[in-house]
């Protein structure tokens, strides 16, 4: 028995290594670790027990496509006729939802173009396909386009144990303004999201690495020299990169590979920030979430 | 059956509820669990659609519901251990740990014999639970009869000398909270006239004469009164699950003040008002508009016809506004009301 | 729960014990509906998706009638019919309707209550009421005010429920009305006259008896008659021995108030709280739909209580969609405010709805302009169509770009061709030969009647073809009654003053100006 939550937590290990975003994935495994040492078995012989959480995970993992389709149902009770909605970037369960809410009420949505990746596009173009009037908007317009919305809605990476959000970078932002603004914002996970964690800060998700947000010496001739003077001589160098680009034509300004590497995939959303979680398993508040992460995992 | 509107307020409702289904169950033919539950259902669900506002009719249904299902598991613990063997990954993750549900303590000695779906003897199962089941209804009854009395129970802890309160409408509850309190204490209540319908005058009248000294104020006041007043308490309509509420027009109005000066905000309400619902305050509807004709006269016929009165009934206050709730079964932060709500109904009864 | 309803509880007990009754007089006894009544009576018209009887049983309902008869004349198996299928038919209703079936000969209120003395049903004071009330007022209350009146003078006949509305009041009708002239005090009746709109009745008598005894006398012309009278015992009996009564008001209270010999008294009841009124003519129904939808007759209102059973959801601004998801409002459609809309309507694109009232399964086609209009169930309604201050009946089918102005009725299953203008006020039914196959088995004197109408009308239908567009199976009905001074009209119902409770008619026109 050991040796199979070894070996499980070994092979969770390996998917963790080969996935770039490991966060949601690492709730699955998780999840069904967590499972398999917990199961109450009746069977005496090992291959009995194997054959029987073989199925109990394939089980799941058909169930768990259902699941979707019950959050959209929920959410739907949420989204009044004629309603202005914002979501962030691109998420399946979020893009389920508006569909499903297309089909008897009239709604518009606003999502942002969330770079660098540009996922944005990608809701863009399938709400348009299915008759949803939508706008792109910029990440940075987030505050101007809030209070011509009624609420927020964004999918999820995971939620952790303290009712809070991780999800695509930009979501933060997004629910301080709702907040300000005193807008709902709703968050909609699958249960699998659930994910045992207790972020206190950006800093302490699993996703941070020293490299993100890290400042890198300057090459040029102002190394060595304290931060005030540097930020005075780059901004210096830049006007007169600037007025050289005038004369001739202006240079495209885009981040390069390395400065979007130093840039962070995902942020922590704070549960005080959160309105409510749809989930397949209800509609919860945060606080919620992690009743249910607690019943899962602790003890 | 009551018709509309017959019944009048939220504790008489709850209870004309829990006293037809408690006939129900006592006439009812069942041979077996959820034929019982079909039947305490439909009628709940009849009931409730009588009076869509009126949500303490569904909570007693559910809190039937509930008080059922705990009363045959407890009867029939042990016998059905088969459920065990169906628990899957998804349950897992509804119900948290297994061993949590094994803890309960077996009561074999007095478990009752029952015998599902006999066929030889079809009513054998409702004559072994009825019994129980009446208790168990009984007990909603009692803790329904006994809900003022328990809320204010703790009353003159929560009120001290020389306060001054202020309070919104006439919430029978915050009525014998308040009275409660006045027999140990010597403090001051303001009453809002809480327009149009001015029960505030009415509560005035009430408390006054239990011998509490009274203020009547216009509604339009309640901010610049504020500064002084120590606490607010309001009654309640319905408590939802994010912890928030509905309670009379007027009380949000006292609540952002009270907000705006710091002064906390308590509200008073039995569990039955407790809501297993969300969305709620999405709907313009469920404020319940009545009729315009308390703010404007149907006789001032020109009038009638060129504008068009709003007159909702409730305000709907959410949690952030709120300190605390009181209830029958101890005080409660906004946050909790989620957890006490889980605690009970019954997740599947929540759409009857 | 809101205070509106602090019913009864403290009802005296000797009243608990006896069964509180009510007559709903379910015949109209005039065509002022017509020809939206031909084929089923009027208490059988929707109003906001339900139907007048199921209003006025709603009504008797909340104010804690426990015993109903009916009495039907026209289409009597409709009615009897539409009771045995409603909701209070059922065991758990707590409510007993009893349909009776008067003679054909029955041709007057007056007839009816004679009919009821027959029957020998009545066994205490009762509430009579017509099929066409809605209202939420304590009649119970009344009922309770009359009695303590009546254990002090025996005398007392009966409680009329009136209420304050002002002469210009919507609710109040403009044909028929009348002057209340009242003991501010007791306030009982002392005299009434009836005020028909055309032609104006310019003065009114006050016998000076009354001047005499009373000292200080009231004189309103501002009441909206509500037709609640909560009657004693010996009411039909009155009738019975009277034969010349028919009209309630007209007749009966004149009648009694102006008789030397009966010596019986009959009060008002001023309702101060409440709503109550009549959909006596097209015109009121307006009003009447208006006052729903602006819910002054809460609790009664279409997402609480909907007398059909319907469920509506209360959005901002009075609107009132049903509930159950299946309405398919298009992005570019435009609702205002004071709208109802039934379950399974489709409204297109850019159609506009505004204080409207829409049945089920409509479909309003793309760029349609409905402005207090009423259009009952099944109805379809083709693009560009404009439809104002209208009835539009069941089942109808309107082709593209119509035009439907001010105070048109079109009755049920009438189909109209393309681009078709109605003038206004013009009244358009099914042509018979449709109507026929169904009504063919049961031919008795209604349909008889009913057939001496239409060949009437048919009569007059010189240039119908082209108004009413190809492809129409419709009667076009005539604009003035030509003959009205042949037949034996009393005044009130004279086509001069029924313009005046036509919907749609415009106030200025109420000196009985003709334009």
């Amino acid at each position: 028995m050991f040796e199979l939550v070894q070996a499980l937590n070994d092979s969770a290990e390996e998917l963790k290594r080969r996935s770039p975003n490991p966060i949601s994935l690492n709730a699955g495994c998780e999840l069904f670790i967590a499972f398999v040492t917990l199961f109450p078995h009746e069977s005496d012989n090992f291959a009995e027990l194997k054959k029987e959480l073989e199925q109990q995970g394939r089980k799941y993992a058909a169930e768990a496509i259902s699941f979707r389709d019950k959050i959209a149902e929920l959410a739907l009770g949420f989204i009044k006729d004629d309603s202005v909605i914002l979501t962030h970037s691109y998420s399946r369960v979020v893009l389920k939802a508006l569909l499903h809410a297309h089909k008897t009420k009239r709604i518009s949505v606003y999502v942002t173009e969330s770079r660098p990746r540009g996922l944005g596009l990608k809701t863009y173009e399938a709400l348009t396909a299915a008759g949803i009037p939508c706008t792109v908007v910029l990440d940075s317009a987030v505050a101007y386009v809030m209070d011509r919305v009624d609420f927020v809605l964004v999918g999820s990476e995971a939620v952790v144990e303290s009712g809070g959000l991780i999800n695509y970078v930009g979501s933060n932002q997004m629910a301080i303004i709702a907040k300000a603004a005193n807008k709902p914002f709703y968050a909609l996970a699958e249960s699998y999201k659930f994910h045992r964690l207790f972020p206190l800060s950006q800093y302490d998700l699993p996703t941070h690495n020293p490299n993100i947000l890290s400042f890198s010496t300057p090459t040029a001739r102002s190394a060595g020299q304290d931060s005030a003077s540097t930020t005075v001589a780059s901004e210096a160098s830049e006007k007169s990169s600037a007025n050289k680009g005038t004369s001739s034509s202006p240079p495209e300004r885009a981040m390069t590979q390395e400065q979007i590497a130093k840039n962070p995939g995902v942020d922590y959303t704070r549960p005080d920030l959160i309105s409510l979680v749809f989930s397949d398993v209800g509609i919860l508040t945060p606080e919620g979430v992690s009743q249910y992460l607690v019943g899962m995992f602790a003890g | 059956m009551y018709s509309i509107r017959q019944v009048v307020g939220s504790r008489e409702a709850a209870l004309e509820t829990a006293l037809v289904l408690r006939q129900v169950v006592s006439k009812a033919r069942f041979s077996n669990i959820q034929q019982l539950i079909a039947v305490i259902r439909e009628v709940g669900r009849r009931l409730a659609e009588a009076q869509p506002k009126e949500h303490s009719v569904g909570n007693t249904v559910r809190r039937v519901l509930h008080n059922v299902r705990e009363e045959y598991n407890s009867a029939t613990k042990g016998a059905t251990g088969a459920s065990r063997n169906v628990y899957s990954i998804s349950k897992f993750v509804l119900q948290g740990q297994p061993r949590k549900h094994t803890g309960g303590a077996a009561k074999s000695e007095a478990r009752i014999t029952l015998k599902e779906n006999d066929p030889s003897d079809p009513d054998s199962f409702a004559r072994a639970l009825k019994p129980v089941l009446m208790e168990a209804i009984q007990d909603v009854l009692d803790e329904l009869e006994t809900v003022y009395d328990n809320v204010s129970k703790n009353a003159k802890d929560h009120i001290h000398s020389d306060e001054i309160i202020l309070t919104i409408g006439h919430s029978k509850t915050v009525e014998a909270f308040l009275k409660s309190a006045g027999h140990y204490r010597n403090y001051t209540v303001i009453v809002a006239e809480t327009a149009p319908s001015y029960q505030g005058h009415e509560m005035a009248r009430s408390l006054s004469a239990a011998g509490i000294s009274t203020f009547l104020v216009p509604d339009s006041s309640i901010y610049a009164i504020m500064s002084r007043v120590n606490k607010v308490i309001l009654g309640a309509h319905a408590i939802l699950a994010n912890g928030g509420l509905f309670a009379i027009s007027g009380s949000l109005l006292a609540a952002t003040a009270a907000r705006a000066h710091s002064t906390p905000v308590v509200v008073c309400a039995g569990q039955f008002k407790l809501t297993p619902l969300w969305n709620l305050y999405h709907e313009h509807g469920a404020l319940d508009f009545a009729d315009p004709s308390s703010v404007l006269g149907f006789d001032e016929g020109k009038l009638v016809e060129r504008v068009d009165v709003v007159n909702p009934y409730y305000d709907y206050v959410g949690p952030e506004l709120v300190d605390v709730f009181i209830t029958n079964d101890g005080d409660h932060p906004p946050s909790s009301v989620y957890r006490l709500i889980k605690e009970t109904y019954d997740d599947d009864d929540h759409e009857l | 729960m809101p205070p509106k309803s602090s019913s009864g509880k403290d009802k005296d007990i000797a009243d608990e014990d006896e069964v509180l009754q009510a007559v709903i007089l379910a015949d109209s006894f005039n065509k002022r509906f017509k020809p939206l009544t031909v084929g089923k009576p009027r208490c059988l018209l929707p109003i906001c998706n339900a139907t007048l009887l199921d209003w006025t049983f709603e009504s008797l309902a909340l104010a804690g009638v426990q015993e109903i008869f009916v009495i039907c004349r026209s289409y009597a198996d409709q009615v009897k019919a539409a009771i045995r299928d409603s909701k209070w038919s059922k065991p758990s209703s707590g409510l007993k309707i009893v349909p009776i079936v008067t003679a054909k000969e029955t041709f007057s209120p007056g007839d009816a209550m004679r009919d009821i003395y027959t029957h020998g049903i009545i066994t205490s004071d009762f509430v009579l009421v017509t099929g066409d009330l809605v209202s939420n007022v304590r009649i119970d209350e009344v009922v309770r005010a009359h009695k303590e009146r009546r254990r002090a003078n025996p005398n007392a006949l009966m409680t009329m429920v009136v209420k304050e509305g002002g002469t210009k009041h919507r609710t109040r009708s403009r044909g028929e009305s009348g002057v209340f002239v009242l003991d501010p005090d007791t306030s009982e009746c002392l005299h009434y006259e009836p005020v028909i709109g055309y032609p104006p009745t310019p003065l009114i008598k006050i016998p000076r008896e009354i001047l005499d005894e009373h000292p200080e006398v009231e004189i309103r012309n501002d009441f909206i008659d509500c037709s609640i009278d909560v009657c004693s015992v010996e009411v039909p009996s009155l009738f019975q021995d009277n034969f010349d009564y028919a009209d309630i008001r007209r007749d009966f209270v004149y009648g009694v108030l102006t008789s030397d010999l009966l010596m019986k008294n009959i009060y008002c009841y001023v309702a101060k709280d409440g709503y109550a009124a009549r959909v006596a003519d097209t015109r009121s129904y307006d009003s009447v739909s208006k006052d729903i939808l602006s819910r002054w007759t809460f609790p009664l209102v279409p997402d609480d209580n909907h007398p059909g059973g319907h469920a509506y959801e209360h959005l901002r601004g009075n609107k009132y969609i049903a509930k159950d998801n299946s309405v398919v409002l298009s992005r570019t459609c435009k609702i205002g405010n004071n709208t109802l809309i039934g379950s399974h309507t489709t409204i297109e694109a850019n159609a506009t709805v505004h204080a409207s009232v829409i049945g089920q399964r409509c479909k309003i086609g793309p760029g349609v302009v409905l402005r207090n209009a009423y259009v009952f169930d099944d109805t379809q309604i083709g693009a560009g169509c404009v439809i104002e201050n209208s009835i539009v009946g069941a089942r109808v089918r309107l082709g593209d770009r119509c035009h439907v102005p001010r105070g048109c009725l079109i009755a049920d299953g009438v189909v109209i061709g393309e681009g078709t203008k109605l003038r206004k006020f013009e009244r358009v039914s099914r042509k018979r030969e449709a109507a026929k196959p169904e009504q063919a088995n049961d031919a008795n004197d209604e349909e008889a009647e009913e057939d001496s109408d239409l060949e009437e009308v048919e009569a007059h239908q010189e240039g119908a073809e082209e108004i009413l567009g190809e492809g129409s199976n419709a009667l076009l009905w005539p604009q003035s009654a030509i003959d009205d001074e042949e037949e034996e009209l009393d005044e009130r119902e004279s086509f001069r003053n029924q313009r005046l409770m036509r919907l749609g008619a415009c106030p200025r026109f109420a000196g009985g100006t003709i334009y």
